[in-house]
């Protein structure tokens, strides 16, 4: 039982990746990564990992999640050193990231 | 092509997932140790007296490489800082300062944030009983403070208290393990505290005081990555305008 258990998150697992990388926004990429690690800490924990779990729950599925949305968020306003440059990945997900994190009221 | 490349990739990866699961490819799943794994675990009980064997080997039996991991996690919280503070050491206002993101956020937080320092205090201090240690913990006490962060509660971070911590930690670090050179193998990193009993809370000699030193360091530069980057530059520093 435990087998197919394992078999369907590891299936799981490799569908989360497949969404994240064709995901068109990096907010969103972010989210199924978070999401992705806490199955992750779950196929551990059934292996019979319990160490492993616990460092992949609070590192993969909250720190690096908050850590990128941040640095989303950042890059987002940073000035860009050369305006002709071609726009990079960041500009596409500040949509997302605009609607998610709302902007401080200054 | 690209996409081709990864589908690749990820077919490769499903492959070695699945033959990970025992008795579905091959019925020889090994059930016990090889040499090395098996030698450790019959070692451990009375060179580290650590019940958590994976602690005995992060702590004991590869110090070194743990203290390097240390050092890799300084360097690149050293970075982000560097980057996101934009090269100014003026200290900024938390851009989440004026925005209490509201009832749920704000008292959720309050309520919650106890308790997860609380868990992520015992993940430390059980370390070397259960599993956990002083990476997951300190990293769960560094969510705590973002959680602190995000309700706007603390506009300014103590960055020199925080540095000051991290250092302190790294010292008792390398001090403990500096008390290798008390025993007879005059070597560094050796356990020559006394271990204590089989199972307590003050047992495994210097394990549970190094994964202490491990936890406060982890979650002092993690806090200060994590505040860092809310602290933005272009954001109005507190000092012209006053702060209610």
């Amino acid at each position: 039982m435990t087998t197919w258990i394992v078999l369907a998150i590891s299936v799981l697992l490799v569908l989360m990746a497949l969404a994240a990388v064709f995901s068109r926004s990096l907010a969103s990429a972010v989210i199924i990564l978070s999401t992705l690690s806490l199955f992750a800490a779950l196929l551990f924990v059934l292996v019979a990992a319990p160490d492993v779990a616990i460092t992949e729950a609070a590192i993969g599925s909250a720190l690096t999640t908050v850590v990128f949305v941040l640095a989303l968020y950042r890059t987002r306003n940073a000035a860009c050193a050369d305006d002709d440059a071609p726009k990079n990945a960041a500009d596409e997900s500040s949509a997302v990231t605009r609607s998610t994190l709302e902007v401080p009221r200054a | 092509m690209r996409k081709l490349t990864g589908l690749l990739l990820m077919g490769g990866f499903v492959l070695y997932l699945v033959s990970l699961v025992p008795g579905l490819f091959n019925a020889t799943t090994p059930t016990a140790l090889d040499s090395v794994g098996a030698a450790i675990i019959e070692d451990s009980r009375t060179t580290s007296g650590s019940a958590n064997v994976v602690t005995a080997i992060v702590v004991q039996y590869r110090g070194l490489d743990t203290l390097g991991e240390v050092t890799v996690l300084f360097v690149s919280a050293l970075g982000v800082a560097i980057l996101a503070s934009g090269f100014r050491d003026d200290v900024f206002r938390s851009m989440f300062a004026d925005d209490d993101g509201g009832f749920i956020l704000q008292y959720g937080g309050r309520l919650l944030m106890p308790f997860i320092v609380l868990v992520g205090v015992y993940i430390v201090a059980h370390g070397h009983l259960s599993p956990g240690g002083g990476f997951p913990g300190g990293v769960l006490i560094a969510t705590a403070v973002f959680i602190l962060i995000l309700t706007g509660q603390s506009a300014r971070m103590p960055h020199r208290l925080l540095s000051i911590l991290e250092g302190a930690a790294g010292l008792g670090f390398i001090g403990l393990g500096a008390l290798g050179f008390l025993g007879s193998e005059l070597s560094f990193l050796t356990n020559t505290l006394p271990k204590g009993e089989y199972l307590t809370l003050l047992s495994a000699g210097f394990i549970p005081f190094i994964y202490a030193m491990v936890g406060i360091k982890v979650a002092s530069e993690l806090t200060t990555v994590v505040s860092v980057l809310t602290e933005a530059p272009g954001h109005e520093s507190g000092k012209e305008e006053g702060r209610s």
